[in-house]
Parts: structure tokens; C-alpha cells; sequence
């Protein structure tokens, strides 16, 4: 009896907690519209200003929203859903169009993050402990990921560096994309490779 | 910015200094049941958990820890080097012998697992899971199979990494977003894909 008593006012508090949460991160980014954050969603803006992460009327954000301290940010349109624990984090830019759906532990990362070279990794990745994170890319390989309308990433999908992926795709669950993918095709696999075309041919088929 | 809004904005700050609080307070219940060298962190979603004595769990100076750290009662333990970083999410669970050198990075849901936890026998399986499930944790691994995991200094494991038991990985190679590694990787190479095969190789 004490423990429901107990359970309720904890869940009562976290509503609450959500609720103050949501505005914050309202206040974060420009809302074209009406936007909501899931429980789980948290944005990291280390340029601080609102207009690094651009998000459309309607759309649903459960994920994990980071800007570097340099690039152009996050656009994202509208009627998307970005899953919980998924990951997008830009270091140059990235753009989501509209109605794209993103499943739960997607990773869309535009940059590399640390340096090929083992001594120049080591010497940054301490720096970067000490410090946070760089002001510039330096010799980390960076470019934009665009994410045309109506494509769909299932679960556990990778996005890497300057990939395109196109209109209407859908990406298979595990995946991981290091190619531009084209329009209305289904990719599968590590690394992804298309494997079925999504339009009707000729014959109908 | 209207001024309800400051005050719910304020009133969300409260709340964020108050986790870090209590991440203080897990920071000093980990250090008691391992060895930890000066300057190293656990963050707010990692979790320690070790089922044998206080030196089977060790950590050097200087880490930054997000994920979580698991030593069963069984194997050789966890041990990690100096300056080394585990990512949110990542699992690390030692039931055979994981050592994790310096510089080392390991990003976000990485996992890496020396042991196959289970039995390959169906009725042998339930029967210690049942048992698991009862009692907790066995004082030995039984049939279940182990092996040492390596990951030797400056190494960089990318974000959803599976590492299965066995394997070694090289000084200063890379291992690709997203990639299952399998087999070896040798120093200096970068190695990608499902199983990860090489793609690279890096001067040293
Ligand atoms: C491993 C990695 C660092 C190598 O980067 P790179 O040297 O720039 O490699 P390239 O982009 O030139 O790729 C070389 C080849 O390997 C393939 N490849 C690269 N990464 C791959 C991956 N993760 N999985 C499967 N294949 C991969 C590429 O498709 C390319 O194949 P191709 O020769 O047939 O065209 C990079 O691919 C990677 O995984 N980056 C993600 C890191 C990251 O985002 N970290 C953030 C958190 S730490």
C-alpha cells in the first residue's frame, strides 16, 4: 500500500520533471510550428544558439539532438520521428526532410570524430578530456548526411559521413550506410547495399 | 522569454544540479568495490558492478566512464590502463579476462563481452538460468565458454561495436561504426563491416 503511494507520487514528480524538461528544450532550438520531445530526448548545443537545430511542425524527437561547436547544425522538417536513444549529431550539417521516420538507436554522425592517425587521436581525445570539445574540425574527415522526405531508418541503423540517403528509401534494421543510397530502394547489410527496387516497374510488378 | 517560463527554466536547472549530486554520491560508491587510480569519472548513467574482490575490477588514472562496468564472480577480471574512455551505453562484462590498455577510445553502445553467458545444451541452459534467476550469479562458469578479450593502447572502437570473446585488438587500429568483430585485428589497421574485415591500414 505504501509502495503504490510511493510509486504514484514518484511518477506524479516525473511528469512534472518532463514537463519543465520540454520547455527547456523547446527553448533550445527554433520550433517551426509545434514540436514535442519524448522522455528520453535531450539536445546538446555547444553553439548555443537556438538557430543550430531547426525543427518542423508536428514532428516527434525521443533521440539525442548534438551540435559541435562548429558546422551549420540540425534541420529537421516536419512530421518526423526521431526514436529513443538515436543519436544525430553534426559537425557540418544535416538535413532531414520532411515525414522521415527514424527508429530507436540510429547513429546519423557527419564526422568522424577523432583522427586516423593514433598519435593525433591520442593527443586530441586528452585534450578534448581536459578541455571539451575542439573548435574546429582540424584533420577530423567531416561532411554533410542529407535525409531526403518519406524515407524510413529502421533500428540500429548507422549513418556515416556524407551519405545521401534518398526520397521515399527505407534503410533495414543494423545497417550500416557508408554510400549514397537512391531514391525509393531498400538497403540492407554492414556496409549497406541495395536490395530491392521500391517502384512499381513497367509491368506493375 | 516570458517570466513563467524563467521560473519553469530555473526550476529545471534545480533539478540538473541536483543529479549531479547524486552522481557525486555514485562516484563514491563505485571506488569503494574497485581499484581506481586518481582523476578518473563515472558519469551519470554508468554502473559498476563487481562480483569478486576489490583488485579483480581496476581502473587507472584519469578515465572517463559512462557505461557500464561488470565483473562476474568467475575469470580474471576488468582491468583498464590510463586515459582511456567508455562511452554512454557501452557494456563491458568480464567472465574470463578483459584488459583495456591506455588511451583507449570506446564510444557510445559498444558492447564487449568475453564470455557466451549461456550453455549451448538446451536443457543445461534452462536448467542454469533457473538457477541464475534463483540464486544469482555461479561461482564458476561451468561449460559456459570464455576467453580473453585484449584491446591494447590507442585503439578506437566507433559507436555500436559488438566485440566477441577472444578476440585481440591491436595497438592504434580502428575499429568502424557499427562493425562485430570476430576475429583479430592486427595492430595499426582499420577494419569495418559484419564480420569486420580490413579496410585500412594506418601508419605507425
Ligand atoms: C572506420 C572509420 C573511422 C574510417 O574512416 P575513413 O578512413 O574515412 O574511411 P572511408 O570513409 O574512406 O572508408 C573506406 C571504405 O571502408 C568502408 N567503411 C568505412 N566505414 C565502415 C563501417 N563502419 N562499416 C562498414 N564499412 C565501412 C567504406 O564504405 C569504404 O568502402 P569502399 O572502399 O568500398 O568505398 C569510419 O568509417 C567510421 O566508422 N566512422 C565512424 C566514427 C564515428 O562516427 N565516431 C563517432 C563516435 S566515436
Amino acid at each position: 500500500m505504501v509502495g503504490l503511494v510511493v510509486y504514484r507520487i514518484i511518477r506524479k514528480t516525473e511528469t512534472l520533471i518532463s514537463r519543465l524538461k520540454n520547455r527547456y528544450l523547446c527553448s533550445r532550438v527554433i520550433a517551426r510550428g509545434k514540436i514535442r520531445f519524448g522522455s528520453q530526448a535531450q539536445i546538446v548545443n555547444a553553439q548555443g544558439d537556438p538557430s543550430k537545430i531547426i525543427i518542423g511542425d508536428n514532428t516527434l524527437v525521443d533521440g539525442i539532438l548534438q551540435v559541435f561547436p562548429f558546422g551549420a547544425g540540425i534541420e529537421i522538417g516536419r512530421n518526423c520521428y526521431v526514436g529513443q536513444g538515436s543519436r544525430i549529431w553534426a559537425a557540418d550539417k544535416i538535413t532531414i526532410g520532411d515525414n522521415v521516420l527514424i527508429s530507436h538507436n540510429v547513429n546519423i554522425v557527419d564526422t568522424n570524430s577523432h583522427e586516423i592517425d593514433y598519435m593525433e587521436r591520442t593527443e586530441s581525445a586528452a585534450r578534448q578530456f581536459r578541455e571539451g570539445l575542439p573548435k574546429s574540425a582540424g584533420s577530423v574527415k567531416t561532411a554533410p548526411i542529407v535525409i531526403k522526405d518519406h524515407a524510413w531508418l529502421s533500428f540500429d541503423v548507422c549513418v556515416l559521413k556524407g551519405v545521401t540517403i534518398g526520397r521515399g528509401a527505407i534503410i533495414g534494421c543494423g545497417a550500416v550506410v557508408t554510400h549514397d543510397i537512391p531514391d525509393f530502394t531498400l538497403a540492407v547489410g554492414n556496409p549497406a547495399r541495395v536490395v530491392k527496387n521500391l517502384l512499381p516497374n513497367e509491368n506493375g510488378n | 522569454m516570458g517570466i513563467k517560463n524563467k521560473i519553469y527554466l530555473l526550476a529545471y536547472k534545480l533539478h540538473r544540479k541536483w543529479l549531479g549530486v547524486v552522481c557525486r554520491g555514485k562516484n563514491l560508491a563505485f571506488k569503494r568495490n574497485i581499484v581506481c587510480g586518481e582523476g578518473s569519472r563515472f558519469y551519470m548513467n554508468s554502473s559498476v558492478t563487481n562480483l569478486q574482490e576489490r583488485d579483480k575490477l581496476v581502473v587507472g588514472s584519469n578515465c572517463h566512464i559512462r557505461g557500464e562496468l561488470f565483473v562476474y564472480p568467475y575469470g580474471d577480471g576488468l582491468r583498464i590502463g590510463n586515459n582511456s574512455y567508455i562511452g554512454d551505453y557501452s557494456i563491458v562484462r568480464s567472465g574470463g579476462g578483459i584488459s583495456i590498455g591506455n588511451s583507449v577510445l570506446i564510444a557510445h553502445g559498444v558492447t564487449i563481452i568475453d564470455t557466451d553467458s549461456h550453455e549451448t545444451d538446451p536443457a543445461e541452459r534452462d536448467r542454469s538460468f533457473r538457477n541464475l534467476i534463483k540464486n544469482g550469479h555461479p561461482k564458476t562458469p561451468g561449460s559456459v565458454k570464455t576467453a580473453r578479450i585484449t584491446i591494447e593502447d590507442n585503439a578506437w572502437i566507433s559507436y555500436g561495436v559488438s566485440i566477441l570473446k577472444g578476440v585481440t585488438i591491436g595497438k592504434g587500429a580502428i575499429v568502424g561504426a557499427g562493425s562485430v568483430v570476430t576475429r583479430d585485428v592486427p595492430p595499426y589497421t582499420v577494419v569495418a563491416g559484419n564480420p569486420a574485415k580490413p579496410i585500412k591500414q594506418i601508419p605507425p
